[in-house]
């Protein structure tokens, strides 16, 4: 979907912000870029949508070269949102929010059940938060519609530029929280620059880290923790969270509310409900393997209790899965999925923070 | 007997309604003309220097240099250049109306929050809608105390526009001072001190509505 081919951007003054950069990202994936400040993350990021050209080298959107596009009819296919939120404060919500399809030629009928339908999505009653003007909006809220509005044309493509990192604490997590679950129905291909790890491990299908207009490793969050490609990847890290990839194990975060539900035959179970996956014991409690709509599926990994985080993490990324069964011996005890491991990698960072 | 002097200056507005008359409808068209001619040349120069903002010190500086030229002499530059007569009054005036409108219009693109203009160029606005859905809205209360501040400026020198022959209420000031009769002095002054507030109270009325709604304190 996004292509970069050996791309060089060196500034007017002659600084190289971004140094034979070459790498793909594919439809419906959640990429985020992240590095100290001034590693070249934004100026990657905008030339995605030819704010910025490149000095040289070639990028591909949705295989085309960019080189030659229009970057006006090119930026409206394009979702964009900022930090700094930049909704147009003498329009209402509603206006904000219809500015790009209107420009498209979309008919009145169809952005305005458009704009109910987004505001809906992200838990701003349309018939309160419609006719509002921005500055009537806390920050967490004007967010929101910063990113509904770069839904609204229903662009393939959204590019977003440490979006939360200008909210407090309980807005950015909130916000992290609606974006994976946008994503998870929408599966937009999105660019995220951030410079917060726990928010790349949070919410990225795969992670860029970035240094001197450099990608160092460009890989899930699950590999990026458990095999970090230097000193300068750990350091970003946390020496924490890198320990507790092997010494915290399963058990402490089993999924509680995964319940056991009788099957009616002799089999009872952990069931899966998004996937229709069930995971079932035997009637003497052995483990007796995972059944996807009532057929057995061979091989279906599974992990000990007692196993490290890394041993996970290695299964899920090995194996392309969400969720384990998890084993005490022969035992199921409960499950694990790949967000809550995910979930748990992001939390460390805040707790070793705070201590 | 003396009359009381307000019976008297009442009795030369009387006899002299019909020159107070002219002097004021004289002294609207030549504001208004300049005031309009000097819109049509800084708002555009206005917005091209927001957009080479190396050229808007040269440009500002140059309109505020003919300000500080006193006004009368200025007046009397243009005597060689235009002769006497409307055509002298109407640039004088222009000229010293340009530097409000152009440095309030620059003021006032330049002042626009720089994140929603990249907000909307991120999202694929052209340059000209960036200009007239974000940047033009959004300086408009300041472009518009930049007209009402030349209003009244030009209202206010317009009155030396009888030295050039191109009358206004400046003609009954000049004709009472120099026959000294203060009540013709008056009776040119009054007026012109009232249209002057008359336009300032107006023109702010506007300002306020042109303040986009979302930008009014709730
Ligand atoms: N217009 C510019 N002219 C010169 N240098 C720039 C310009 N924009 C950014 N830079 C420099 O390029 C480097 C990378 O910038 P940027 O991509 O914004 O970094 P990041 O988003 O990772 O913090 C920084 O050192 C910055 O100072
Ligand atoms: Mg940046």
């Amino acid at each position: 979907m996004i292509r970069f081919e050996k791309v060089n951007k060196t500034y007017d003054d002659g600084f190289e912000a971004v140094k034979s950069l070459s790498f793909e990202i594919s439809k419906g994936e959640l990429v985020t870029f992240i590095g100290p400040s001034g590693c070249g993350k934004t100026t990657t990021m905008k030339m995605i949508n030819k704010l910025i050209d490149p000095t040289s080298g070639t990028i591909y959107v949705d295989g085309e070269n960019i080189t030659q596009a229009n970057g006006v009819e090119l930026r409206r296919n394009i979702g964009y949102v900022i930090q700094q939120i930049g909704l147009l404060p003498h329009m209402t919500i509603a206006e904000n929010i219809a500015l790009i399809p209107k420009l498209k030629g979309w008919h009145k009928d169809r952005y305005e059940k458009r704009v109910d339908e987004l505001l809906d999505m992200v838990g701003l009653e349309p018939s309160q938060f419609r006719s509002k003007y921005p500055l009537e909006l806390s920050g967490g809220q004007q967010q929101r519609v910063g990113v509904i509005r770069a839904l609204a044309a229903e662009p393939p493509i959204i590019l977003m530029d440490e979006p939360f990192s200008a909210l407090d604490p309980i807005s950015r997590e909130q916000l992290q929280d609606e974006l994976k679950e946008i994503q998870h129905r929408i599966q937009k291909t999105i660019v995220f620059v951030t410079h917060d790890i726990d928010e790349a491990l949070k919410l990225a299908d795969r992670i860029a880290v970035m240094k001197d207009g450099r990608i160092v490793q460009f890989d899930t969050p699950e590999a990026l923790v458990t095999s970090p490609a230097n000193e300068f990847i750990r350091d970003f890290i946390g020496e924490s969270r890198l320990k507790e990839v092997t010494s915290t194990i399963i058990a402490d975060l089993l999924e509680a509310d995964t319940a056991i539900i009788d099957t009616g035959g002799n089999h009872s179970g952990h069931q899966m409900s998004p996937d229709s996956l069930l995971f079932a014991s035997s009637s003497d409690d052995t483990y007796a393997g995972a059944f996807f709509e009532g057929r057995s599926i061979h091989n279906y990994p599974s992990i000990l209790v007692d196993a490290d985080l890394k041993t996970a993490a290695t299964l899920f990324l090995d194996q392309k899965i969400e969720v384990l069964p998890v084993l005490n011996e022969d035992q199921l005890v409960g499950l694990l999925t790949r967000d809550r491991l995910l979930q748990h990698f992001a939390g460390l960072g805040k707790e070793g923070a705070r201590s | 007997m003396i009359e009381p002097l307000h019976l008297f200056f009442i009795n030369t507005v009387m006899t002299r309604s019909d020159d107070i008359w002219e002097g004021m409808v004289e002294h609207l068209f030549l504001s208004f003309t300049a005031i309009f001619i000097a819109i049509i040349i800084a708002l555009p120069l206005g917005i091209f220097v927001s957009r080479q903002r190396k050229l808007a010190d040269l440009f500002i500086g140059i309109t505020s240099v003919f300000q500080t030229i006193p006004s009368l002499a200025f007046f009397g530059f243009l005597i060689p250049i235009f002769g006497t007569g409307t055509v002298t009054a109407i640039t004088a005036l222009t000229v010293y109306s340009l530097l409000p409108i152009l440095r309030n219009t620059y003021t006032g693109i330049i002042t626009v929050d720089q994140a929603v203009i990249e907000a909307g160029r991120g999202m694929g606005m052209t340059e000209n809608q960036i200009l007239t859905k974000i940047e033009l809205p959004l300086s408009l209360p300041f472009i518009m105390a930049g007209i009402r501040t030349a209003t009244v400026l030009t209202v206010g020198v317009a009155t030396l526009a009888t030295f050039v022959g191109a009358g206004g209420l400046g003609e009954l000031i000049y004709r009472g001072l120099s026959t000294w009769n203060n009540q013709l002095v008056l009776a040119g002054a009054i007026p012109a001190a009232f249209l002057a507030l008359f336009f300032d109270f107006i023109l702010k009325r506007i300002e306020l509505r042109a303040t986009p709604k979302g930008l009014k304190r709730q």
